[in-house]
């Protein structure tokens, strides 16, 4: 399993993150948008519920090979749906790594970002780039 | 007989007018004296457009800081925001809020009353054009409000009282007093294509002055709402969690700070 890896993404579509609307539902600031991190790790469960999805995956400690789960919020599927996603878009037992934006207060958890599968295949989650740019609709 | 042909299509005239009268003008027909309270036909999925300006504003749409549109108390009623005690985190809804939300509206309307569908927290809201009051407060607080409304030269002007005072106006914490009043004008423009809402908030309680709002809504006319019931896997209602399901928020962002 890939062990965890935290550094500072340079992809420019995070920097287009920074604007991102908050979610109607609740606040993001418990997140820190400023300092996203990556993760990988083995899905254990995703959870198609509403108000939002959870990515629950086990990511082992490169140094002290202990495992920890994370849980990664995500949108709504409601929202999701209407960009593609299925139930099945994430699966159990899939290898993935994951860009998130950390919980402020150091718990394994964050909201999710960007998605890389084992093949390389790329799901921007809540970017910008997730959505047609000329669409009207609220991201 | 051969008259009976004839007699119909003269009969059909003379009926016409009455099932015109009952009919609802679409959007692209200009407001004419003569409807000046006729009813438009705003019956469609409705998603708000990134167009819309929240917030809130003064009466030309532009930003207003707090100190600026808040009186003592209710600057006072925000100096700590506990977002674990936000209503909506608890699946609660609220209006004008339930406006900006990310998913889309659904009207439907007969001669008495307009109704939107929020797909968000799977709510509804009955906007009576019947001529009703409102209710005495004492009997009927609601989160939504109760809303009656009026058709004024093509625009539903809703008027939205007896609020429960146990809302808040969005996520910086500013309450929904029992005191509130929302003003709304819907109207049509881009040949039906958009769905315009001009949003006033006054609250006495908490505002030294009103606020405003702007949202554009686009037809969505192959979009069917969805089902959406916050509270299949909230983890933000800190009062609920399930173990083993760390949630966003932690105690500290609900329980108050130990001396």
């Amino acid at each position: 399993m890939p062990g965890i890896s935290k550094f500072f993404s340079l992809l420019i579509v995070l920097c287009t993150m920074m604007s991102m609307q908050a979610s109607a539902h609740h606040s993001f600031d418990m997140f820190d948008r400023g300092n996203p991190i990556n993760i990988s790790g083995e899905v254990r469960e995703f959870q198609w519920v509403n108000p939002h999805t959870w990515i629950q995956i086990l990511v082992t400690d490169e140094e002290s090979g202990e495992v920890v789960e994370w849980s990664i919020e995500g949108r709504s599927p409601n929202a999701l749906v209407r960009r593609g996603w299925t139930r099945n878009t994430v699966m159990p037992g899939e290898l993935l790594t994951l860009t998130i934006y950390p919980l402020r207060n150091g718990n394994p958890g964050g909201a999710i970002a960007i998605i890389e599968k084992a093949d390389g295949t790329i799901i921007n989650a809540d970017t910008p780039g997730a959505v047609d740019p000329d669409e009207e609709g609220p991201r | 007989m051969k008259t009976g042909k004839p007699a119909g299509f003269f009969e059909l005239l003379l009926v016409l007018p009455l099932l015109l009268a009952g009919t609802a003008v679409t959007a692209a027909e200009p407001a004419m004296g003569a409807m000046a309270n006729q009813a438009v036909d705003m019956t469609g999925v409705w998603i708000r457009s990134n167009r819309s300006l929240a917030g809130n504003l003064d009466e030309n749409f532009e930003p207003l800081e707090p100190e600026e549109f808040l009186n003592e108390k209710g600057l006072q009623a925000t100096a700590v925001v506990r977002p674990a005690f936000d209503p909506s985190a608890l699946c609660l809804p609220s209006i004008p809020r339930h406006l900006s939300g990310p998913y889309p509206i659904e009207i439907i309307q007969n001669e008495s009353r307009v109704v939107q569908l929020f797909e968000y927290d799977n709510v509804f809201r009955i906007i009576y054009t019947d001529g009703r009051e409102h209710p005495d407060p004492v009997e009927d607080q609601r989160f939504m409000g109760h809303a009656i409304a009026s058709w004024e030269d093509g625009t539903l002007v809703v008027d939205t009282q007896n609020f429960n005072g146990k809302a808040w106006l969005s996520l910086d914490g500013i309450p929904v007093s029992e005191r509130a009043r929302l003003t709304e004008w819907y109207s049509l423009i881009d040949d039906g294509e958009t769905l315009q809402a001009i949003v006033k908030y006054e609250d006495e309680e908490y505002f030294k002055r009103p606020v405003w709002r702007k949202f554009f809504f686009n037809l969505k006319s192959d979009w069917s709402i969805r089902e959406y019931f916050c509270a299949e896997g909230n983890r933000d209602n800190i009062f609920s969690q399930q173990p083993g399901l760390p949630g966003a928020f932690q105690a500290d962002d609900v329980l108050p700070e130990l001396d």
